[in-house]
Order: structure tokens, then sequence, then C-alpha cells
């Protein structure tokens, strides 16, 4: 099978799961399920199938290769030269399969879904290809596409399956993060009009993965002295790190790069989401279905860092470094003002959400760090320690995020309420649930041996070097951290009776419930023992990117 | 031979560590209503220790000093990697020992104590208030206990193992959530739940500076090994000795670790969160809480000294000096059997503190292991007092000698341990006699040296002699004087005897652990003498400080001033408090009544915690608050105007469109036929011109939006 088959079916599998779907009737739910479930499992196996298959078969994820690997190129639109580019690597290729992962596991965690299953059913597998695409895309228009394919089926879903406030909840997501498309939108275009690959020496060409027909176009463009704009992420990033195209004056006196960063990163900020635009984010949460919460925090935050590390950070490393100070701050304001905001909830699943702020925000800190070079005592190891942090933070945030969710959807179930106060003597009356629960939220609290730690360590270690103290502020977020974690612990766990209504429907954990969190439970245990088995796929390329964007920077340093 | 020696102690980790996994995974099906989870977890710790005195064995054979070694490493950057590592040397095997024997006592001891968590019908836990005023019955939680508590001395052993500060704080971390999960172990009891928390949140704020420490010796040093290896490479300990240290980078490392070991080792100021962790059964208070897991503060100081610069060991001896007379005074005008144990605990980390803030390591690891001996001893023997009286309220207590004199005894040679009595001149004494003399020793050196430091000297000899003033009270309240309630006293009942064994091998331990052992050339503190640590740092900037070398304590002269002086303090300590209970030459009421306010200011425990809940913890939950409302009332508002905005925007456009556009078109079937027609003209079936025209459209908006803002933004 050629890459072209293999990572169209990961992403459109669902799609076409979502076809079948759409010929069934809508009155029989047991079919609709299994095919949904079905559509979802392909893309996961197919994705784990890509660690196993024969280096040289073309279709393979090969690990120790830095770059980009099972490219896909086909011409899609050809007059702005848009590709159908598809293409893996270590940044992309575990949050792929978290992806993956996390879709099967929320598909499960709907079944007990019934309104308007069909309808449910269309949405999620929609949500799964546009998920799937965006971090399978080398093409920014694809990438935009597949991004703005995410934002539809989570408004329906928000809206429609949500609680009380759902629609003011999903309008509020959907103005939210449409306006940040709208920004990164505009941030591709500067880079698309401001783009040359005539500028490529040969051998950067090659690096680029350009399709013969640009090569050939290139040609001619140099012949006859005109320019060739581009939106292959790959070949950008070769134009900003090594070339000036995007150096000169653009708007107000500061270049391309530095206006298509900010633009970039202020959409992508929403999305992770950045103090002071994260309100959108507490709001969905709560009034999200369990499943499309689990999604959304373990999968569409993780879109955000995503594109920071994969499009504004290499493309722009420039404007990135200019701005690292800023990104840094943002971020260390994130981890403080999410976890105070946290410590003051009394809605367990707005706590929830809250500590999402704050974990997300090690994230934005681990990326400024690693597009700090040359300040404070920042070498290259220390930006490979920050981005390997950042991405590591993400992969255990999806996990531990998930995982949080999920409990308080069983609460929820069960008791039809979510007041930290109204809980009380979970422990006894549910003794597995508790113990499985326990362990996601010491994973949560950043406990060495669970997989919040280690994002955390390797970030809080790169910071320090790049700014002390927003490493030591970030570093005394573990204490509230702490306090409203264990304080929520000691509220609903804790104690003698649960006092609160629906006392008679706290029953013990059912097997479905087991089958999605076990596999997030032994996920975060395995990830904080063994981190090997992420690092090992994501290094390389986290090193690749430090190196490429050190580069970079000294390169501009020379030229400016 | 090395690798060997690694791998046994390695070994001591893994077992206790399976032990609790398989507990955590199959412990309530065990056969027997979890008895055997007791046996499994005292045979994996008990077998840890025989693999310790295994892997003491081994190393008597072998050549090298030292065993450093990785187990793997976490990421590696370029010439920097990020590694989990171990080293053994006779400290790490000399504690293992003392950490698997106390734990395999504790444990046996438990099984006991416990014993009602095995009744087929659940526990009936009085101290539970549920509405209605039924009876609180729940179930049994031995499994759990055990399982806990092996992965607790898993955990630890990882502490000491450590090669490194990272693997270090792994252990750390770890000991400190099964120190959470074992103090709330009452869980249905109110307090259990808030203390757990506040030990964990308390420790994390000495784990802040430990992260700190970590952050800043990682940037500046590129590595956290505390240990060479035998290729040579750098470590910490090193990097300290060689010139290239910088002042500025050890004292920002050196706060850090001082942070983290004072939250670990209930130091003032934030010793809070350890008379509160007595909410916990009583042998955890007797394992984690004072002969273990708290001192693992003092280790860390003890194994990063040459890191240290010595003001900053200056601040570490008056920090414990404090700690110890305040925490002595505390545990004068304590009322509860634990939280006076419990006082004394913290009082006696002082102790160490100010040993290891002297330069004296060996004294105060010294300690560190007698005190774990004798302290164990007296959290066990308030356990059967509590178990067999049912309270721990030295009010209600007294007389029990002739109810329980194997407590009695063993608790009294506990006491004579923790005041370190023994007979100067003559080398004779228990093992708390050998410790405190070290120190004191090591204090009179150091003010002979610095007249103006002789502060240090005296505090600490002041602390001897409070030390004996509490401990004989403790001890006479319990035991001696007239019982004060008949109801207590009537139903109390003497300790099982697995339980009175443990107290009899504990009080051999307290007698002996600082004495050689015969026909060896081997004693603890030979151990401790023998590992290398390196010396203190000299000071810096504060002229005239001279650190004693760390063998002051052994010099004859020192040593028989300090003997003295300290034998001198016990005894009029000790007279003082008979005088008051027993020779009846003070009325304790009466005494009370004189010193009304004091007594009453450390009955209130110096309202300590709620000044901490004024300064700290009111105002971080008002911040939190305040930016709960930040989020509804004014960064949502701006949302919502701007939502609002475009909906008026939208408004007027339908108006531009009913009004304008309408009335020019006349009607609907005219526009939709104008739209076909205006459509047909685009309509060239030319995918590229389709996306010409989506791109064009984009880009004028996004012209004409910078020619706006352009036009705002230039006057």
């Amino acid at each position: 099978m050629t890459p072209l088959v293999w990572l169209s079916l990961i992403i459109f599998a669902p799609l076409v799961a979502a076809v079948v779907v759409a010929c069934l009737p809508a009155d029989r739910p047991g079919p609709l399920r299994w095919i949904t479930l079905a559509g979802l499992m392909a893309p996961l196996l197919l994705a784990k199938f890509l660690v196993v298959m024969p280096a040289d078969s073309g279709v393979a994820f090969v690990l120790g290769e830095p770059d980009v690997q099972s490219l896909v190129q086909v011409d899609w639109i050809p007059t702005f030269d848009i590709e159908y580019l598809l293409g893996l690597d270590g940044l992309s290729y575990p949050l792929l399969v978290l992806t993956a992962a996390l879709s099967v596991l929320a598909w499960i965690a709907s079944w007990t879904i019934t309104k308007g299953l069909k309808g449910y059913c269309l949405l999620f597998l929609v949500l799964a290809t546009g998920m799937l695409g965006v971090f399978l895309s080398l093409d920014l228009i694809l990438f935009y596409v597949f991004f703005e394919i995410v934002l539809f089926p989570m408004y329906f879903l928000i809206g429609l399956w949500g609680g009380e406030r759902k629609e003011y909840a999903a309008i509020k997501f959907f103005l939210y993060t449409l306006f940040g498309s709208v920004l990164i939108l505009v941030g591709i275009l500067i880079l698309y009009f401001t783009s040359d690959l005539t500028q490529l020496s040969d051998a950067q060409l090659v690096g680029a993965h350009l399709s013969d027909r640009t090569l050939a176009e290139i040609t001619a463009a140099r012949e006859a002295g005109e320019e060739v704009h581009t939106f292959n992420i790959m070949a950008l990033r070769a134009l900003g790190q090594s070339t000036e195209v995007f150096a000169d004056d653009f708007l107000f006196g500061k270049s391309a790069d530095w206006w298509a960063f900010v633009l970039l990163a202020f959409g992508f900020l929403i999305k992770v989401p950045t103090v002071p635009l994260h309100t959108w984010l507490p709001d969905a949460h709560v009034e999200a279905p369990t499943p499309v919460s689990m999604i959304l925090a373990g999968v569409l935050l993780k879109l955000g860092g995503y594109g920071l590390i994969r499009i504004a950070i290499p493309i722009c490393p420039d404007a990135a470094w200019e701005l690292s100070g800023v990104l840094a701050t943002l971020g260390v304001i994130s981890i403080l003002y999410g976890a105070l905001a946290a410590l003051a909830q009394s809605d367990f699943k707005r706590l929830v959400a809250y500590s999402s702020v704050s974990h997300m925000g090690f994230v934005v800190l681990g990326l400024a760090s690693g597009v700090s070079a040359g300040s404070g005592e920042v070498t290259t190891e220390t930006m490979e320690l920050g981005l390997s942090g950042a991405m590591y933070q993400m992969v255990a945030h999806g996990v531990v995020s998930a995982g949080l969710f999920f409990i308080v959807g069983m609460l929820y179930q069960r008791t039809g309420h979510r007041q930290l106060s109204r809980y009380g003597g979970i422990c006894n009356l549910l003794p597995r649930l508790s113990a499985l629960s326990l362990v996601i939220i010491f994973a949560a609290l950043g406990l060495p041996g669970l997989c919040g730690f280690i994002g955390e360590l390797f970030v809080l270690l790169s910071a320090w070097a790049y700014m002390p103290i927003v490493a030591g502020l970030a570093a005394f977020s573990l204490v509230l951290t702490a306090g409203y974690f264990l304080s929520a612990v000691q509220r609903v766990f804790l104690g003698p009776v649960y006092t609160g209504p629906n006392a008679e429907h706290l029953t013990e954990i059912t097997t479905r419930e087991l089958i999605v969190l076990v596999p997030l439970v032994l996920a975060a245990i395995c990830l904080g023992v063994y981190p090997e088995i992420v690092l090992a796929v994501m290094e390389p390329s986290a090193e690749l990117l430090a190196e490429q964007i050190a580069a970079g920077i000294s390169q501009a340093a020379a030229g400016g | 031979m090395d690798t060997l020696l690694a791998n046994l102690l390695t070994l001591a980790v893994l077992v206790p560590l399976a032990a609790a996994v398989v507990l955590a995974l199959l412990g309530g099906k065990l056969p027997g209503h979890g008895r055997i989870s007791a046996w499994v977890a005292i045979g994996s710790v008990a077998t840890a220790f025989v693999i310790t005195l295994v892997a003491a064995f081994v190393y008597q054979q072998a050549s090298t000093e030292s065993v450093v070694g990785t187990y793997y490493t976490l990421i590696e950057l370029g010439e920097r990697s990020l590694r989990l590592t171990y080293a053994v040397d006779t400290l790490t095997i000399l504690l293992f020992g003392l950490v698997t024997f106390i734990a395999t006592a504790v444990m046996v001891y438990s099984t006991e104590y416990l014993h009602e968590e095995l009744a087929p019908g659940g526990v009936l836990d009085p101290d539970v208030r549920v509405p209605g005023h039924v009876p609180f019955i729940r179930p049994g939680r031995y499994n759990q206990f055990f399982a806990t508590l092996s992965f607790f001395v898993a955990s630890m052993l990882l502490l000491l193992i450590a090669g490194d500060l990272l693997t270090m704080f792994v252990g750390w971390e770890l000991v400190g959530i099964t120190s959470y999960l074992l103090i709330s172990f009452y869980r249905e009891r109110p307090l259990a739940g808030a203390a757990a928390t506040q030990a964990v949140i308390v420790n994390r704020i000495g784990d802040t500076g430990f992260l700190i420490a970590m952050m800043a010796l990682w940037s500046g040093v590129g590595t956290l090994s505390l240990f060479s290896d035998a290729s040579g490479s750098t470590s910490l300990l090193s990097w300290a000795a060689s010139s290239e240290a910088s002042t500025t980078l050890l004292t920002v490392a050196s706060i850090g670790l001082v942070l983290a070991a004072i939250g670990k080792s209930a130091q003032v100021p934030l010793y809070i969160w350890l008379p509160n962790a007595m909410a916990g059964p009583t042998p955890v208070s007797a394992l984690l809480h004072s002969a273990t897991m708290v001192a693992a503060g003092v280790y860390l100081l003890a194994r990063t000294l040459p890191l240290i610069p010595a003001e900053i060991l200056l601040g570490i001896a008056y920090l414990g000096a404090i700690t110890h007379i305040w925490g002595g005074c505390l545990a004068l005008a304590g009322t509860d059997f634990k939280r006076v144990l419990a006082f004394s605990t913290i009082s006696q980390l002082g102790l160490m503190f100010i040993g290891i803030g002297l330069g004296s390591r060996d004294a105060a690891l010294f300690h560190l292991v007698t005190h774990a001996c004798f302290k164990s001893l007296l959290f066990l023997a308030a356990g059967a007092v509590i178990h067999g009286c049912s309270t721990g309220d030295l009010r209600r207590l007294g007389g029990l000698a002739t109810k329980m004199p194997w407590t009695a005894g063993t608790m009294l040679v506990g006491v004579v341990g923790l005041i370190g009595l023994g007979i100067p001149g003559l080398q004779f004494g228990l093992s708390g006699y050998y410790s405190k003399e070290a120190i004191l020793a090591q204090a009179a050196a150091f003010a002979e040296a610095n007249p103006i430091h002789g502060l240090l000297y005296y505090l600490p000899l002041f602390g001897a002699g409070l030390t004996a003033l509490y401990a004989f009270r403790l001890w006479y309240l319990v035991f001696w004087i007239r019982p004060r309630d008949e109801g207590t006293y009537a139903h109390a009942h003497p300790a099982p005897p697995r339980m009175r064994a443990v107290l009899v091998v504990l009080a051999a331990a307290a007698i002996l652990a600082a004495m050689p052992i015969p026909g060896l050339e081997l004693s603890v503190w030979q151990s401790i003498h023998a590992t290398a640590g390196g010396e203190p740092r000299s000071a810096e900037w504060l002229v005239g400080l001279s650190l004693p070398t760390a063998d002051a304590h052994h010099d004859a002269e020192h040593s028989m001033v300090a003997e003295l002086s300290a034998l001198v303090a016990t005894v009029v300590g000790i007279l003082l408090i008979t005088a008051v209970y027993i020779w009846r030459q003070l009325d304790p009421s009466e005494l009370a009544q004189r010193f009304e306010t004091p007594v009453r200011f450390l009955r209130r425990e110096g309202r300590v915690e709620a000044f901490y809940n004024t300064v700290f913890v009111a105002p971080t939950l008002g911040l939190a608050s305040g930016l709960r409302w930040l989020d509804r009332h004014a960064i949502d508002p701006v949302i919502h105007s701007l939502a609002h905005m475009w909906i008026v925007l939208a408004r007027w456009q339908d108006v531009f469109d009913r009004r304008v556009v309408d009335s020019a078109v006349q009607g609907l079937s005219d526009r939709l036929w104008s739209w076909g027609v205006g459509l047909h003209l685009w309509q060239t079936g030319r995918l590229r011109q389709y996306v010409l025209m989506m791109t064009a459209a984009t880009t004028a908006i996004f012209l004409i939006a910078t020619f706006v803002w352009n036009l705002t933004r230039s006057p």
C-alpha cells in the first residue's frame, strides 16, 4: 500500500463510516454505534501499524528519523500551489495516536447517548476526520481546512447535546475560535504572498519536499525573474530559517514574519487557551457532554500547541525568538491564573476545566524556552528540552484531562450534579472507581512515576536557563495544584457519607466505564514510569527543530 | 562485585514494590479476610532487610568505596543527559538496614494494632459523626494499609539509593504521597482528610525549593548527579569542590535545598503539618512521621552538604536551634500523647539541623539513626497505650505502669534514650547519649571558635534540659501518677504479646544502636564516618566565621565539656519534673495557674496555624475568588460586547438588505433571477477561478482591514 492510501485512510476512514451511518436507519442504535466505533478504530490501528512496518516499504514510521516521513504529495489546486500534502514526524505522530485513541475511548464513553444518536455519530466521525487531518497536513491551506472542519461538529455537539447553557457555551466557543481562525488565515496568506521559492538553494529545495511541477516552475521563474509562492510548510520553514524573504518591512515597521507570527500565535493561543483568551473553555467544557469534553480537553487544546510548534515557530523563528518573553509570560500567567481560578471553583467540572488552562500553560512556557536561543544560559540542548517538555506535556495532558473529565462525567451521570460541597464518602461507596480516579488525579498533580511529572520537569528545567523568575513561579504553581486537586479529593472522595441527591444511583464502575478508564490509567503509569516510549518518537524531531531554530536565529543575527 | 551490590539493593527496592502492586491488585481476593496481606507485606520488607544484610557482607568484600550507576536515561541532550541513577555507599546500606528493620518491626506490630480492620462485619468508628446519630460502620482496610506501607518502604529506599537529585526527588514525592494516603487512612474523620491535604500542600512549598535547586544546578552545572562515576564524570560534588563553582549558584541552590528539607523535616516555619499528621494510625506515625520519612530532609542536606555555603549552614543551625527549643516547649505543654511525641520529633529533627549547620554531617546522621530507634519505640508504646485505653488524652491517663508493665518499661527505655542519659567518661549510655553528645561537642567546638555564636551551644544545652522535662513529664503522666480517669484506668488492658515483643526488640535497638558490634569492627558511627562526603565550604562574606573540622566532636576536651554540661542540664530537668509530679514539691495545677499566659499560649500551639490561615491561606483564596470574578465580570463582558457589536452590525446589514437591495431588485424572485444571471457569468467551470475568487475576496477583506487599521492608528 502506498502512503497515499494509508494516510488518506487514517484521515477519511471516519468519513467513510459517516457515509455508511448516514444510510442507516436512525431508529436502530446498535449498527450506528458499532459502525462508528469501527470508523474510529481504523485510524488508531492504521496509525499504530505504521511503527511496525518495515522502513523500506515507504509507509512506515521509522524511529530515530527526525524529518518528515511517509510523505504524500498530490496536486490539489495547482494554480495556488495548494497540495494534498501529508506526512508524519516525531512532533505529529504522538499526537496523531493520542487523537485516534482518545476518539475511540470518547466514543465508548458516548455509548449511553440516545438522543439524536445518528446525528451524534455523524458529527463525531466528521470531528475525528478533522482532528486527524490537522496532524497529518503539511500544506497550510489543507491544515486550515481541517482546522476549520473541527469547529463545526464541535459547535453542534456542544450546542445540541450539552447542558443547561449549551447555546451560550457553543456560540461562545464558536466565535472565540472562529476569530482565532480568521487571524490564522490572514497569517497564512501573509506567509504565502511574501514567500519566494526561488530564494532557496538547490539543496534546500530537496529538503523542502517540493513536487516536480513546482521545481519546474521555480526553474522557469528564476529565468524570468519572477517569484514562486508556496503553502508547503517544509518549504516555508526553509525560507523562514535560512533566507531573508520574510524579513522585509511589511507593516508599521515590522517584518512579514513578525506579523505572521503574531497573527498565527494569537489564533493558536486562543485554542490552547492562554489567559486572557481562555474564558470560552470553562463554559464549553462545563456544558459539553462528557465524551465531547474529553475530546475538547484531550485533543482540541493540542491543536493550538501543535499549530505553534508545527507552523508558527519553525516558519517564523526570528519573530518567535523576539516574542519568546511574551510567550513565557503568558505561559506562566496561565499556569498561575488557571490554578488560582481552579481553587475558587465549586463545580467539579469547572475546576477540571481551569486545571487545563494551568497545565497547558506549561506547554506555552516550554515552547517559549524552546525558542529562546542566546538569552541567559540557553543552549540548543536547553531549547530541545523545552520543546520536548512542551510536546510531552501535550500528550500527558491529553491522557490526564480526558481521564479527569471522564471521572467527573461518571459522577455526574450517577448523581445529576457536580457541586463539590454536596459530595463526600465516594471512596467507601465506589472503591474501584475512586482508586482509578486517584491515580488520574495524582498524575494531574505531577506526581513522579505518573505522566504529568515528566513534561513539567522538562519545561521547568529548560525555562530556568531562560527566565529563572518565571520558572520559579511556575514551580510554585505545584503548591496550588496540590491545593485545588486535594481539596476536591477531600470533598468528593473522603468523608463519611454522601449527602447529596440521588444517593441510590451511586453504583460501582461498570465494565464499559472500565474499558474507557483503565487504558487511560495504564497510559498515565506507563508514560510516567518509562517516558522513553514517547520520547523515542518525538526526541529526534524535537532535536532537529531546536537545531533549526538555533541556526535560523543565528542566521538572522548575522544578517541583521 | 560492584554490580552485584547494586543489583542486590535494587532488588531490595523492588521486592516491597512488587508486594504493594500485588496487594493493591489482588489483596481483596486473598483468603482469610486479608490476613495474608499483612504477611505478604511483612515478608517483602523482611526480605529487603535480609538482602540488605547480604549486601553489607558483599560490601565488606568489595574493593570500592561507592558504586555509582544508571538505571535509565530519561533524555539525552548532546553532552548532557537526564538520568535516573543509583549510588551505594556505607551510608546507603546503613540506612537501608535501618528503614527495613524498623518497617518490619512496625508492620509486625500493626498486625495486632489494626486487628479490628479484619472484623467480618466492618469496623465501627466512634470518631465519625453521621446524620441520624447511627453508629458509623465502614469496611475494613487491612489490606490497603499493608499495601500502602509496602509502597512506602519501596519509595523510601528509592530515595536513599538515589545517586542524583532527580531520582531522590522521585522518591521524595512518592513518600509524600504515601504519607498522604496513610494520614487519610481514617478518611471518614473530618480531621484526617484535612490533615492529609495540609501535609501535602505544606510539603509542596518545600518541594518548590527542591525544584528550584534542581533547575538552578541543571542550568548551571549540566548534571544532577551527586557522585562521579568510575570514569570521573562531572558531578555536583566534584563541581562544588572545583574552582568553577559559583557562589551565586550555590546560594540559590542551597536555599532551595534547605527549603525542601524544612518542609519534609518539619522545621520552623513549615512544621505545622507534622502534629496534624498524627491523625493517621499510630504505627504510621512511628514509621513515617518520626523514624524515617521526616528524616529525609536531614538526609538530603547531609548528602548535599558540600554544596551549601557556610553562611547558609549557619542559618540552618539557627533554624534548627529555634525549632529544637520551640518543639520542646510545645511538647512540654501538650495534652495529647501523640502530639507531644510529634513535637518531640520536630525538636529532635531541629537538633539534627544544628548538627548539619555546624558542619558535622556525621553527628547529624548518627542522631538520625539513634532517633529512629527510640522514637519509633516511643510511638509504638504510645500505640500500645492508645490501643489499651482507647484514648491518647494525657489528662485521662495515669498509673498505667501496673496495668501494662512491659509498655511502661520499654517506654522508659525510649525516654532515657531520647534524653540521652549516660555516664560521662565511661562512654556508657543509651544510644541517644552518644549521638546527642556528638552534636553538643561539635557545638562546643563551634562556640569556642566563634564566641559570637555561643548561643548555638547554649540553646541545645537548654534543649537537653527541656527534653528531659517533657519526656519524663510524659512518662509520669501516663504511667506513674495517680490515674485521673477511673473509667479509662479500669478498662485499660496490656498490649498483646506480639506488640509487646516488638516493643522489646525496639527497646534493645534503642539501647544498643550506638554500640559497636562485638567481634566485628563495625558500628553505626564508623559506618557513617567511613562515608565520603566532602568537607563543608568555608565562609566567603561572613568574615571570621570558621567551622570546626568534622572531627571536632571527637576530641576529648570538647567531648568532656559537652558530656558534663549535658548531664547537668538533663539531671536538672529530671529533678525538676520529678519534684513536680512525684515529690509533689510543686503543685502542677498551681504552676499552670501561675504561668497561665505562657501555658495557654503553648496549649494553643502559639496560634501559628490560625496565623498562617490569616496571612497566607485566606489571601490566596481571596485572590482565587477575585480571578474567578475577573473571568465572569471583566473578561466575559468584553467578549459579550464584541458579540453584541456583531449582532448590531448584522441588523444594520439586514436593514440595508431590505431597504436598499430589495427595493432595487423588487422582490425575491427578481433577486434570485439576478443572482442566477450574476453567478452565470462567473460559472466558467474552472475550479481555479473559484479559488481565485475565494482568495481574492479574503485578501480584499484583509487589505481593507489593514487599511482601516492604518487609518485608526495614524494621527
